[in-house]
């Protein structure tokens, strides 16, 4: 005979509460873990479905973050940005073995201004991107299924703009629809930009400081050299940014690419261009695409859509410095938004991260300085693209970002950490996260991203290895397709292809 | 996606009945707990919610030593918590009703 078992009220609701607090804390434990790998976790995404990530009202301010202390400021010679001067000194140093004889004057006088640029640019031409080939050949072959993979974002491709005389006004519709609200419009471009997928737009004013002085290289309208005058329709600047696929972040530098989020930003750049003409106005995509005239940035900052970080970059509330802009210039009645301040300067002066962690050490661990009559954060950048050009798989970094304490998913913790600390006006919660975020992330050492080792930040993903799907023949040649068109340019073209 | 409502109403139930039962453990022991106690003990169990959803957060993203680390550091101040409430709060009240 059996004991009948008797449950007491009391009983069972002790059971009750004991089986609820399991469920309890498991439930808490899977939302946890969803909020880690899931898709909703990929920050920036989640405003293309009309959600704003991050609510820029409350920290709106009348002048951006960075200093003006001339006005205005001096604008960039094209011809001075490295990847421009480094096409170059390929075509007049190299190509057809002159060396110095075959500089032009601008060349000339501007190695003779900083000798220190012409070392550290021929060591890369001369040192590192050698070596690079050889370690490609020995190291390189983990890396093929994220290079196929970067490749595979510039099938589509927004051809490169003209002379703006030409390319913005070109499909332009006559007459201009009247734009009834100007309000209402700015509201309009900024909810069809993100349809065109874009995840964050703003607007600025436009500034001519931002321009390029003259334009840096041959093929985007104009002849290296050549002044850029800026065209009177170029009086507002929309600017948007897409976020960097976030699975592959944190495997940069070896496995990460930039492809992703260029093509996808200058993809989203042409439809609106498209857009803006269609309405009758004059439009200027100024993407990696399409090609720049200007520097994109201040742009960005002025638009109210992210603050300058210590890196150069722009760092948005959202993705932080995970994410590649666009920028089209227009005469299209808009209203400007207002610059944003959420703390990020003084948060930039505590962290130091990136400095620690650049492996080319290009970040300064000092104060913003004046250049060009701004005062900002500039990097090293003739030794942040020599790392680049040493790395195996990539052929660049992104280290920076990938470790920067703002580019994190939009996980809970990450979120409600980043809503803190820019509403702490004393700065006291920034600088227990920056302790935090030293204590608790692991920062791996720098030396390690070179050869031999070329570790990554994080492992990579399971679908940027090449096992289990493809099969590598003995001795295949790798090479980094991003530079591709930079070594064809300067007539290296197979000398490259190992 | 799994982090839906219907996960956060499950969540909710569990929680409700773990409370009764808690509650039902303490009048049967004839414990009274006034309401700095109850706050002390719900503030308690958000920590321990926080400490698992943590450290399943920075496991699933890849951040292995946040969620070792993070684990750790969080449940050292839950135990040591516990065991003030217990030695200044619990223990005299469950003497006292002994």
């Amino acid at each position: 005979m059996s004991e009948k078992l008797v449950l007491s009220r009391r009983d069972f609701i002790k059971l009750a509460g004991a089986t609820g607090g399991v469920v309890g804390l498991a439930g808490v434990g899977l939302a946890g873990w969803d909020s880690g790998v899931s898709g909703a976790a990929y920050t920036g995404w989640q405003s293309e479905q009309g959600l704003v990530a991050f609510d820029r009202e409350p920290f709106r301010v009348d002048k951006p973050t960075y200093g003006v202390v001339k006005n205005p400021p001096d604008r960039l010679d094209g011809r001075e940005v490295i990847f421009n001067r480094d096409s170059a000194l390929k075509a007049q140093w190299y190509k057809d073995k002159k060396a110095e004889a075959g500089l032009d004057e601008w060349m000339k006088a501007y190695y003779a201004k900083s000798p220190e640029k012409l070392q550290l640019d021929r060591l890369r031409n001369e040192k590192i991107e050698p070596e690079r080939l050889e370690n490609q050949k020995k190291y390189g072959e983990p890396y093929i299924m994220s290079q196929i993979w970067s490749a595979a974002w510039s099938a589509v491709a927004v051809p490169r703009s003209d002379k703006p005389e030409k390319t913005d006004m070109e499909g332009v519709q006559k007459p201009a629809y009247k734009v009834k609200d100007v309000a209402a419009m700015s509201r309009l471009i900024k909810k069809v930009t993100m349809t065109f997928g874009a995840t964050m737009v703003g607007i600025a004013k436009f500034n001519p400081s931002w321009v390029y002085s003259y334009a840096g290289a041959d093929g985007h309208g104009w002849k290296r050299g050549d002044r850029i005058d800026i065209p009177e329709w170029w009086q507002y600047a929309i600017a948007f940014g897409t976020p960097h696929e976030w699975d592959i972040v944190k495997s940069n530098p070896t496995y990460g690419t930039s492809s992703d989020a260029y093509n996808r930003s200058s993809i989203a750049a042409a439809r609106l261009v498209t857009f803006i003409k269609k309405l009758g106005y004059a439009a200027r995509e100024e993407s990696p695409n399409g090609g720049y005239d200007t520097m994109v940035p201040p742009i960005l900052i002025d638009a109210g859509l992210a603050e300058q970080g210590r890196f150069g970059f722009s760092i948005t509330p959202e993705t932080g410095g995970n994410f590649r802009p666009a920028v089209v210039f227009t005469n299209l009645p808009l209203v400007p938004d207002k610059p944003i301040n959420m703390g990020l300067k003084e948060y930039c002066l505590n962290c130091k991260i990136c400095a620690e962690q650049c492996p080319s050490r290009a970040i300064p661990f000092d104060e913003p300085k004046e250049i060009r009559g701004v005062v900002k954060w500039t990097i090293n950048h003739e030794r942040c693209f020599n790392y680049w050009r040493s790395v195996v798989g990539s052929g660049s970094c992104r280290v920076c970002l990938a470790l920067c304490p703002w580019s994190r998913k939009n996980a809970w913790a990450y979120n409600m950490t980043k809503s803190m600390l820019s509403r702490d006006p004393t700065g006291t919660l920034a600088k227990i996260s920056v302790e935090v975020q030293k204590l608790l992330y692991e920062n791996p050492d720098p030396a390690t991203y070179y050869a031999p080792t070329n570790a990554s930040v994080r492992p990579p993903e399971w679908w940027m290895k090449n096992d289990p799907f493809i099969e590598i023949p003995p001795a295949q040649g790798v090479r980094a397709p991003i530079w591709d068109a930079v070594a064809e340019e300067a007539g290296f073209g197979d000398a490259l292809e190992i | 996606m799994i982090n839906s409502g219907l996960l956060w109403f499950i969540i909710g139930i569990g929680t409700t009945l773990a409370f009764l039962g808690v509650k039902e453990w303490l009048d049967e022991k004839q414990v009274v707990l006034n309401w700095w106690q109850w706050l002390l003990a719900v503030a308690w169990t958000l920590g321990l919610a926080l400490t698992v959803a943590f450290t399943a957060l920075n496991a699933a993203a890849n951040e292995a030593r946040a969620a070792v680390l993070g684990f750790v550091i969080l449940a050292v101040i839950l135990v040591v918590w516990a065991g003030l409430g217990w030695y200044f709060v619990l223990r005299r009240k469950f003497a006292k009703a002994a």
